[in-house]
């Protein structure tokens, strides 16, 4: 019993701190003043980026948490933009109105002043904020950034938003100020809940073995690259996250035609499908793969397809349509630890 | 014995602040639904017949005994017929001649046997 106490009690213990210290867990010692940052939207608000809307002006609360120096050193004052480093998602970011968000190498001299320096008349484009004395609490009161991503952004599912900080602040009590703009890399975090979504289609030609009541079984097996399929057909993924694959074929890969008996080898033609680098002949050869997150640009999300004869027609019983449908089924997946990269496998 | 206590008892509280972590850690971002894809495959075996061992025979000596040529069809009722017709005098085939013909009478010269395999040869 004391065990369990003890165990359950370590448990609770984690979580209520977890829970009371959303932000960064602990103010950062320095001699300089400066601030951290992390922005979570709630719960209740997610994005999709295949939803055609997007996420509009969604209310994200922003909380800094200034420096402290060993003793009695504290960051007073704080006047900060965001930087989107290059190759950031696009995303407008919003304070009281006015657009804190900048390109990298565009920030126009931001930030400019402190609000005890200019009594707030530079204040427009910067997060401004004074945490108080010595007493006061490290931590800001949450400060309402909007936050509108446009659809198809290419956000990653479960990571947050790595942005950097451009700032000045002032220090206190034997901390020294920053008044010359200075870039923290990664210093801001926003989570705006990107859902793993994903969408996926087959690009190409019909998979069409074409006529093959002429080709032996032997002919065909001694010339696989005539009777593979082109390897430019393929399925192309677009996802936030990384996601599981399944294959499966109606008539575990044996090509039949309406009325064919699936028992009757005169019926049935082989073939076998080549997905994920992976040769597959029957339905239980294939399992669930995982793949890593494709993007939203796809440009990691083609996954070619093949297919090969393994058996020729001559000695099957004729039918213009001979066929079989495959299945790939894509299931989007918010974490992987073994995810692999499946472009051009 | 207590020592040993202890000892589980840090170990069960380290595994509780690990799972604990590991849930928190999980942001509870929603994945949605499957996608499936389809992807249909084709072949086709036409019907048709063809010549079983297929020979050329050149014989002088009617007392030999040539087996036929057979035709194989891979479609499961083939038909195969055979007519006897008169050969028109530019090579095109005319007349039938009916089956019930006196075999005793001797063909004219210009008389061809037309072999049809169906579906086709």
């Amino acid at each position: 019993m004391r065990v369990w106490t003890a165990g359950l009690s370590a448990l609770g213990l984690t979580c209520g701190l977890a829970l009371a210290q959303p932000a960064a867990a602990q103010s950062q010692i320095s001699s300089v003043c400066g601030v951290t940052g992390a922005a979570t939207a709630p719960a209740s608000i997610t994005y999709d980026p295949f939803s055609p809307g997007g996420l509009s002006e969604a209310t994200v609360p922003l909380i800094l948490r200034r420096n402290r120096g060993l003793i009695l050193g504290r960051t007073r004052e704080v006047s900060l933009v965001l930087v989107s480093p290059s190759g950031s998602p696009a995303l407008d970011v919003t304070y009281n109105g006015y657009r804190v968000i900048y390109p990298e190498g565009s920030t126009a001299g931001r930030p400019r002043s402190l609000n005890s320096k200019d009594n707030g008349a530079g204040a427009a484009g910067e997060i401004r904020y004074d945490f108080g004395s010595l007493l006061a609490a490290d931590t800001s009161t949450p400060l309402n950034l909007r936050v509108t991503v446009p659809p198809g952004t290419d956000l990653s599912a479960g990571e947050p938003i790595i942005l950097d900080l451009l700032y000045i602040c002032s220090g206190e009590n034997g901390m020294a100020s920053v008044s010359v703009p200075t870039r923290d890399t990664g210093t801001i975090r926003i989570n705006v809940n990107t859902v793993s979504a994903l969408q996926a289609y087959y690009a190409g030609s019909p998979l069409d073995f074409g006529e093959i009541g002429e080709a032996t079984t032997a002919a065909v097996l001694a010339a696989p690259d005539r009777y593979t399929t082109p390897a430019s057909n393929s399925l192309r993924v677009r996802s936030s996250g990384p996601f599981e694959v399944r294959m499966r074929s109606q008539n575990d890969f044996k090509l039949t035609y309406p009325g064919g008996s699936l028992s009757n080898a005169a019926q049935t033609i082989r073939y076998s499908a080549r997905f994920l680098g992976q040769e597959i002949t029957s339905n239980s050869g294939f399992g669930t793969r995982t793949c890593a997150r494709a993007g939203m640009d796809g440009s990691a999300g083609v996954l070619p397809l093949r297919t090969t004869l393994k058996e020729g027609g001559s000695a099957k019983t004729p039918a213009t349509n001979y066929s079989d449908i495959i299945s790939i089924t894509f299931t989007p997946i918010v974490t992987a630890s073994s995810a692999t990269s499946c472009a051009g496998l | 014995m207590m020592a040993l206590t202890i000892l589980i008892s840090n170990r069960i509280a380290r595994a509780a602040i690990v799972l604990a972590s590991m849930s928190l850690a999980v942001p509870a971002v929603p994945a949605m639904a499957d996608e499936v894809n389809q992807v249909a495959i084709y072949g086709e075996v036409a019907p048709r017949c063809w010549v079983a061992q297929p020979m050329k025979v050149a014989t002088t000596n009617a007392a030999v005994q040539v087996p036929p040529a057979r035709a194989i069809c891979n479609q499961a009722q083939p038909v195969l017929a055979s007519e006897v017709r008169m050969i028109d005098s530019d090579g095109a085939l005319m007349k039938r001649v009916p089956t019930a013909t006196d075999r005793t009478a001797p063909f004219s010269p210009r008389t061809a046997l037309e072999i049809v395999v169906t579906p086709q040869l």
